[in-house]
């Protein structure tokens, strides 16, 4: 019997008791049955039981400001169009006087002739000028590099912006189309917290905004290794001089490196024999020079990094504290979503098999509640690793699992707790938060980066901390590290 | 005499011009919509897109709004006209997964659908729930879309037959029938196996 036939006409009308839509008659009816039917009422019961599961299935984690959020979208949007529908109106009805300006739709209104046949006239010559006298200086032009792009002018001198103010990109620049997945529209700029949304939780309206797009890890591993992408995040909701700091940290790390690829938690001024590795301090410590776009394979740190990695994929399946096994999942997830363009089909199989390997662990241990009692960061870390395994490409997708926490209100002053950071900023980000987001990180700047000393190390007890130093460079970089 | 809607007058609200009175209607239905458009089958970013989209449709259309229905009737059956015409009609989006499908573990722990527990079974950790949960979803997902339809405007938002009726324009009959079937196919399922829902 297939369940289309299969209808009991009590359990439809228990259904319907449930949803409340009996009359009072039959409800007056069933009452009287279910009075003297105890299995019924079980029945009932188990049918309540299920609904509620069900319903509550389908509940969507969206945050506090989802719908404040939605509404100035679709508000703006809206005006922007009829605001553009009304310029295309007026100026299709403007007659001709010397109003000649250029229209954000690109339309030329309609000038006089002879001053329009004027401009024409003018505009060729400076071109033809400008571009003969250009050639005279300059010879041949230069080839196309990075630096030569109009991201890279954006934090230069005279042409840096203003704190908080938007830089828009020319999308008909040749340039800028091939800058990837950031370029978009100089007159319909995007809110902060959309530029730094992983793309495939963009709301559609910011998507069609994009002139191009790239979904999740693979736009924000892009955005770590592209230092004008990184400058220009700076100039919207950073401090200047960030990016300098985490790299003389960097630096101060990478000559703290043990022999054996690894770092110790702390360490004296040079490695040396004593020092005690650590799976926690050499993960964190990788995950600061990932953040900055260096991995394994490419960048300015690689070797320390391919060292490290080493050193980690050897140690990784045997440790048992879920906190350091989490934070060496994740920093092998993030060294394989940067570097796995460049691995052979055998290596990245086999980098690929150790990451759901060390996922599936991470995620029976956090289920089965084996992390320490009250470890909540330990919770929070196997979070982030199993969600960064599924953002690599391996394994189920989980992309819900990287669940937005609550901030709540955000505090007077960020918090100097360098463990605990990275996580809240990480949270203002993925929840929407970016006005939010950016004063949190001036202040973790300034505050945080006060603890790293002239060498760009966290200095305690005269030693250097090298996993604290890793945590602090952690925290700076959320803005840009951040998936 | 029907009640007065609210949701009705604040949307008349909005028609008048009043622009601050449309954050409260978006922010009484931003989480249902989405949750409709997540029981149809939307990942939960692309159902919070299509709540997104249909908001700005409601804003965009201000000032063609009629009382005509209650508000609710009026934005799922929005509602549903968006999913039919971005979604179902151009195979974007929805992936849904089989309650028969393997859990993360790789099948260890058996199906989703059998790590239902039983309605009495407590849960033991957030972690657990949440595969649960989704095991749950997967069942749902296997509904047919009349059926998966019904069952998300009547079980999910709690709306009344007629107004499920109106929504769909189809008979109230026809959408009992299809939320009785909904339901047998939902408990068939997971009764075989193994659980009692």
């Amino acid at each position: 019997m297939t369940p289309q036939n299969d209808h009991n006409p009590l359990s439809d009308l228990l259904l319907e008791s449930i949803r409340g839509e009996l009359s009072p008659e039959e409800a007056a009816c069933l009452s009287a049955r279910l009075a003297a039917d105890p299995e019924l009422r079980r029945e009932r019961d188990r049918l309540a039981a299920f609904l509620g599961a069900v319903a509550t299935a389908h509940a969507l984690p969206l945050d506090g400001r989802a719908g404040e959020r939605a509404a100035a979208r679709a508000v703006d949007r809206v005006e922007r169009e009829e605001s553009r529908a009304a310029r295309g109106q007026r100026s299709s009805l403007a007659g001709g006087p010397l109003d000649g300006g250029r229209l954000a739709g690109g339309r030329l209104r309609r000038p006089v002739f002879w001053a329009r046949l004027l401009a024409v006239s003018v505009a060729a010559h400076v071109i033809v000028l400008g571009f003969l006298g250009a050639r005279k200086v300059s010879g041949p032009a230069a080839p196309d590099r990075e630096s030569d792009r109009p991201f890279t002018s954006l934090a230069q001198g005279p042409e840096a912006p203003e704190e908080g103010a938007w830089v828009g990109t020319d999308v008909e620049d040749p340039a800028m189309a091939q800058a990837g997945p950031y370029a978009f529209d100089r007159d319909d700029p995007l809110p902060v917290e959309d530029l730094l949304t992983p793309g495939d939780r963009l709301p559609s309206t910011s998507r069609e905004r994009f002139t191009s797009f790239a979904v999740g890890s693979a736009r924000a591993m892009w955005v770590r290794t592209s230092d004008p992408m990184k400058r220009l995040i700076e100039a919207r909701v950073g401090t200047p001089g960030t990016l300098e700091r985490v790299q003389h940290g960097l630096v101060a790390l990478a000559a703290r490196q043990g022999p054996d690829g690894a770092f110790a938690e702390r360490a004296p001024a040079a490695a040396t024999a004593g020092s005690v590795s650590s799976v926690r301090a050499t993960a964190t410590v990788l995950l600061a020079f990932l953040g900055d776009g260096s991995s394994s394979r490419d960048g300015t740190h690689r070797d320390v990094v391919a060292k490290a990695i080493a050193w980690l994929r050897a140690q990784a399946p045997s440790t048992v504290d879920l906190a350091d096994r989490s934070l060496a999942c994740l920093a092998l997830a993030e060294d394989f979503m940067l570097a796995n363009g460049s691995m052979t089909p055998a290596e990245s199989r086999a980098r690929a098999l150790e990451l759901a390997s060390l996922r599936t662990g991470i995620a029976t241990a956090a289920r089965s509640g084996t992390a320490t009692p009250g470890a909540e960061a330990a919770d929070r870390w196997a979070e982030l690793a199993v969600a960064a395994v599924a953002r690599a490409g391996v394994g189920p997708s989980v992309a819900a699992a990287l669940r937005v926490h609550p901030s709540g209100d955000l505090p007077p002053s960020p918090a100097v707790e360098p463990r605990t950071a990275m996580l809240e900023g990480a949270d203002l980000l993925r929840g929407g938060r970016g006005d939010a987001f950016a004063t949190w990180n001036r202040a973790t700047a300034k505050s945080l980066g006060a603890k790293l000393s002239g060498d760009g190390l966290v200095i305690l007890d005269g030693t250097a901390d090298l996993e604290e130093t890793a945590l602090v460079l952690l925290a700076l970089q959320v803005a840009y590290r951040t998936y | 005499m029907t009640a007065p809607d609210p949701d009705a007058e604040t949307m008349l609200r909005v028609k008048a011009g009043d622009v601050r009175a449309f954050p409260e209607l978006v922010e009484r239905w931003i989480r249902p919509l989405a949750s409709f458009f997540h029981r149809l089958g939307a990942d939960p970013s692309a159902a919070e897109d299509c709540a997104s989209e249909v908001f700005y449709k409601l804003y965009k259309t201000r000032e063609a709004y009629e009382p005509r229905a209650k508000f609710s009737t009026f934005l799922f059956s929005v509602a549903r006209h968006h999913w039919i015409d971005v979604y179902r009609h151009s195979r974007i989006g929805p992936v849904t997964v089989s309650g028969d499908a393997p859990g993360e573990d790789g099948g260890a722990g058996g199906t989703l659908v059998s790590r239902l527990p039983a309605p009495d079974a407590a849960p033991s950790g957030a972690a657990e729930r949440a595969e649960v949960a989704q095991a749950l979803r997967a069942a749902v997902a296997a509904l047919s879309d009349e059926h998966r339809e019904v069952f998300a405007l009547a079980q999910g938002e709690g709306l009344r037959y007629q107004e499920i009726a109106a929504i769909l324009k189809i008979p109230i009959g026809t959408v009992k029938s299809r939320m009785h079937t909904a339901m047998a196919l939902l408990r068939d399922r997971l009764r075989r196996a193994g659980i009692e829902p």
